[in-house]
């Protein structure tokens, strides 16, 4: 069967976790830092539904002081309210091999861009010449 | 659910007897289709273990070649890694998830591998 997926059996450390995401364009939009599963309705197993990633996906994978450091770091940085993590569903994943993982997406439509935007609007562009 | 609620999990069997960690996620693409006509990814089983490092290198897998005494260290670290099926999953509470199968009829991974996962990536 071909599908887009590079192997059909795959452990999620070797093939998703921490891999590099691009958009359509090819242009990085972040990386996997977790992944939702979601139950079945069929009563089989959980189906991989959604790739997660940023800082609010990041915190609950380092466990511990650590991570809960980062989470309460990442909710400081937050440009909204919202406490979840960018969630790019899977069905915007058009494939996925041991390197990276690309979306048929662009990354302007994606949640990952959205700490750069803020970064950019709110601190660098009150920086001198940061508007330039 | 998110996969890091699992990773890192205690793992005790259906007598009590901990049997370690779980280290990793094993995903099978298999029907239903999603949205794009492809195969969803579903989770087929847990690796579980007292030691996930030889895992992590990748010693699990058969065509992993290293430096031979690393080779049959991490090769025999791995052994005692186990393959569980999703179905032998029991209740996640916490922290601790309980098995519904006992420590003694849990698969190694590398067996489970030449039983299963070796043939299914014949068939794709």
């Amino acid at each position: 069967m071909m599908t887009r997926w590079s192997e059909r059996v795959a452990d999620i450390n070797d093939l998703l976790l921490d891999r590099q995401i691009f958009d359509a364009d090819g242009h990085p939009v972040g990386k996997v830092d977790d992944l939702e599963l979601v139950d079945a309705n069929d009563g089989g197993p959980p189906v991989l539904s959604a790739i997660l990633c940023g800082p609010m996906a990041f915190g609950p994978r380092l466990g511990g002081a650590l991570g809960l450091w980062w989470l309460s770091v990442a909710r400081r940085l937050r440009p909204d309210a919202d406490p979840t993590p960018v969630r790019i569903p899977f069905d915007q994943v058009a494939s996925v091999d041991r390197k990276q993982v690309c979306l048929s997406t662009r990354g302007e439509d994606e949640g990952p861009q959205r700490l750069r935007r803020w970064t950019r609007d709110k601190i660098v562009s009150k920086i001198p010449g940061g508007q330039s | 659910m998110r996969t890091s609620e699992l990773i890192g999990c205690e793992v005790v069997d259906s007598d009590g007897v901990r049997v370690g960690r779980v280290h990793d996620i094993r995903l099978e693409a298999r029907p239903p289709l999603g949205a794009s006509g492809d195969p969803a990814y579903r989770v087929q089983g847990l690796v579980l273990g007292p030691v996930g490092l030889a895992q992590r290198l990748g010693y699990g897998r058969h065509d992993m070649k290293g430096p031979w005494p690393l080779t049959v260290m991490l090769r025999a670290l791995s052994r005692r890694s186990y393959l569980v099926p999703w179905s032998d999953v029991g209740e996640l509470g916490g922290k601790q998830l309980n098995l519904l199968r006992r420590k003694t009829d849990l698969v190694p991974v590398r067996d489970a591998q030449d039983d299963g996962r070796d043939s299914s990536e014949a068939d794709g």
